[in-house]
C-alpha cells in the first residue's frame, strides 16, 4: 500500500471497511452454497388437506391440496434464491445498488466504531 | 365537479358480497357522480349472488357522462385471502421480525389461482401472480414455506 501514500485518512478507513465488508460478503457466499439450493424438501402440506378459508363462492368447498408432482415445476423454484451468489471478487465489479445498502451499512458501524 | 363533462369517471370501491347498500361507504361516491346508488347496489348484489356473503369484493365503476354506469368485478384482495388462510385478522406489525403465520408454496398456488380471474390480470402467467402473492406473504408477516 505504501504507493497509495496521497489517499486521505478517511479513503484509508473506507478501504478498510469495504475490505471487511467484503470478508462478510466471502463468509455468506459459503454459506450460501453450503445449503445446496437445488434441494427441495417435500411439501409441508400433505395431499388432501383442505385448505380451510379459501372457498369464497357459495356451494364450492375449500380447495383440497393435491400431489406434490401434480403442481407446475415451477411452483417448487419460486422460493430460490433470486439473486445470484457472487464471489467477492464479482461483487465489486456490480453496479454499486447491488451492494449499495450492506455498504452504508458497513461504513456506519465503522463510524459508530470509530466514536466509541 | 361538472356533471357535464366528456369523459368517463372512474370510481373503485371496495364492498362486501351481497351487501351493497350503506350510505357511507357507496352512497357519496356514486352520489357525488349522479348515479343512484340503488341501482348500483341491486345489479351488484345479483352480480355477487354466488359468492359467500360478506367477502370484500373490489369493484370498479365506469360512469358516463349520461350518468349511466357499468361495473367490473375483481377477486378478493390478496392480503384478505392470505389473512384468513392464517386464520388472523390483522397482518403483522413489523413484517420481517414478526411472524403471524405461515403457508405452503401450494396455498400461494390456490391463491394466484382465484387471483387469476381478475379482469385486469388477463394474460399474465400464473407463475408472475404466484411470485406477487409471495410478495403481498412476505410484507404481511406471512412465511412461505414449501
Amino acid at each position: 500500500m505504501s504507493f497509495h501514500s496521497k489517499i486521505s485518512a478517511q479513503s484509508l478507513r473506507l478501504m478498510r471497511s469495504l475490505r471487511n465488508l467484503r470478508l462478510g460478503i466471502c463468509v455468506q457466499a459459503r454459506l450460501f452454497s453450503r445449503a445446496a439450493p437445488l434441494f427441495r424438501p417435500p411439501s409441508s402440506t400433505v395431499a388432501g388437506t383442505i385448505m380451510k378459508g379459501l372457498s369464497i363462492h357459495k356451494n364450492e368447498p375449500d380447495p383440497v391440496a393435491k400431489e406434490d408432482n401434480e403442481y407446475p415445476d415451477w411452483l417448487w423454484t419460486l422460493l430460490d434464491e433470486t439473486k445470484p451468489v457472487l464471489e467477492p471478487t464479482e461483487i465489486w465489479k456490480q453496479p454499486p445498488s447491488v451492494h449499495r445498502r450492506a455498504r452504508k451499512q458497513s461504513i456506519r458501524m465503522e463510524n459508530l466504531r470509530r466514536k466509541t | 365537479m361538472s356533471s357535464s363533462g366528456l369523459k368517463n369517471a372512474l370510481v373503485k370501491l371496495v364492498v362486501p358480497a351481497g351487501k351493497a347498500t350503506p350510505t357511507p361507504p357507496i352512497g357519496p361516491a356514486l352520489g357525488a357522480r349522479g348515479v343512484k346508488s340503488i341501482d348500483f347496489c341491486k345489479e351488484f348484489n345479483a352480480s355477487t349472488a354466488s359468492f359467500v356473503p360478506g367477502v370484500p369484493i373490489p369493484c370498479k365503476i365506469t360512469i358516463t357522462p349520461k350518468r349511466t354506469f357499468t361495473f367490473t368485478i375483481h377477486p378478493p384482495p390478496t392480503s384478505w385471502l392470505l389473512l384468513k388462510l392464517v386464520g388472523k385478522d390483522k397482518g403483522a406489525h413489523a413484517p420481517k421480525n414478526e411472524i403471524i403465520g405461515s403457508i405452503s408454496l401450494k396455498h400461494v398456488y390456490e391463491v394466484a389461482n382465484i387471483k387469476s380471474k381478475d379482469p385486469s390480470l388477463q394474460g399474465i402467467p400464473l407463475q408472475s401472480i404466484c411470485k406477487s402473492v409471495i410478495g403481498s406473504a412476505r410484507s404481511m408477516g406471512i412465511k412461505v414455506t414449501y
